[in-house]
């Protein structure tokens, strides 16, 4: 009786998973905005800000730039950050940053 | 001493490989060590030795700081890159905590689990598990932490981890009971105590908006609390995906988490099925629409790839 559900369950996965392949390979095929429109529909509650593009370049968001030099630390992350006060910026040398860049 | 005993078996390059790795570990150790409470280096390191005297053994002075000042200015920069690194993924678990307990939190999970990888990506990796195990870090809405710490990093697994070619036609048409499938790396499933993924969401655009607003995150806003509202207990199951390079929170049936678990988990196919419906009210009946319509959303998601 188990082997006889299972085997409709399987049967039912794999009716299911080819009807979704053509599915999605019929919206890939189109070149339309709408093309994919009832698979974002279906796909949930969008994460606001979370587009790539918007987070690459700006580095909001998520951590593409992290520790390569982008996002904050133009200032070497020192902004607001009070230790470097009195001792130049973030030079480890001590000296004082130049009037203007 | 005899000259001949000076002379070293290893090569020179070798020999300075050596010595510069050597005093990586130093300057890693001394670096990455937790501050005092008021932000400066501490005075000792954690194997007992002086930090003025470790500073000293690979720091020249200059006229104006000290060796110790001048090693402490990279130990603070560390501290406030990975604290603020880690407060900007996770800005729903700091608003669940408070602001101070999430700091004390962030010390004591760093201090456990420093940055071992090239990009701060991969720093609240092991958070998740860190805050569950944790619950004196959390105070008195712990499992509401856990699931935040769970959900803020579905998301960034789920913004830039592989994607795999999934399965095609031909492949499908081949598949048995006996097959092993594969789920898209950027899929992530979590299972929550409270619909937390709607407060989640909530959260990061308020954070988003403050931060377009004061024109830098933290540092501006981070004196502010967010208020969390109340929410109650539930189980809720969720798939954490992308879609046209947008990540989307969608909620699923326990029946459906399950069989999507057991696939990850090395299940073969038909096996998967079966663990699905463990301990399920889905009558006998219904299973079959249920799972034709469940394997349909995934290939049209892409989510199933060849095993």
């Amino acid at each position: 009786m188990k082997n006889q559900l299972n085997a409709v369950l399987l049967s039912a996965a794999l009716a299911g998973l080819a009807g979704g392949s053509a599915v999605a390979a019929h919206a890939a095929s189109q070149t339309s905005a709408t093309a994919n429109s009832a698979k974002v529909m279906k796909a949930g509650l969008r994460y606001s800000g979370s587009n790539f593009d918007t987070a690459k370049h700006s580095c909001k968001g998520k951590n593409d730039c992290k520790g390569q030099g982008g996002c904050k630390s133009g200032d070497n992350g020192c902004s607001g950050k009070n230790s470097c006060k009195g001792k130049g910026g973030c030079s480890t040398d001590g000296s004082k940053m130049p009037d203007s860049i | 001493m005899s000259a001949h005993a000076n002379v070293s078996t290893t090569p020179p390059t070798n020999r300075s490989l050596m010595d510069l790795a050597a005093l990586q570990r130093e300057m890693a150790a001394a670096v990455m060590q937790p501050l005092t409470p008021d932000e400066n280096m501490r005075p000792t390191m954690p194997d007992g030795r002086s930090t003025t005297a470790v500073a000293a053994s690979f720091i020249a002075p200059n006229t104006r700081l000290t060796a110790f000042e001048r090693l402490e200015i990279y130990n603070r920069q560390y501290w406030y890159r990975v604290l603020g690194a880690l407060a900007e993924d996770f800005p729903a678990l700091r608003a669940v905590v408070g602001n101070s307990k999430f700091d004390a939190l962030s010390i004591a999970y760093l201090a456990e689990h420093p940055s071992r990888s090239f990009t701060l990506r991969n720093l609240g990796s092991k958070l998740p598990a860190w805050v569950a195990a944790h619950p004196e870090h959390t105070g008195r809405r712990h499992r509401l932490a856990v699931d935040m710490a769970k959900l803020e990093w579905a998301f960034v697994e789920a913004f830039d981890a592989a994607e795999l070619a999934p399965l095609t036609q031909r492949k499908i048409a081949a598949l048995q009971g006996d097959s092993l499938l594969t789920l898209q790396p950027y899929l992530q499933l979590v299972a929550l105590h409270y619909p937390a993924d709607d407060l989640v969401i909530e959260l990061h655009r308020r954070e988003k908006r403050q931060t377009s607003e004061a024109g830098v995150a933290h540092e501006e806003v981070s004196g502010a609390q967010t208020a969390v509202p109340r929410l109650r207990p539930r189980p809720i199951w969720l798939a954490v995906h992308r879609v046209d390079l947008s990540v989307y929170y969608r909620r699923i049936v326990r029946e459906e988490f399950q069989t999507l678990e057991a696939i990850r988990s090395g299940s073969a196919l038909g096996e998967a099925l079966d663990a699905g419906f463990i301990g399920s009210r889905i009558p006998e009946s219904k299973r079959a629409d249920r799972v034709r319509e469940w394997f349909g959303d995934w290939a049209e998601f892409g989510w199933i790839c060849a095993g």
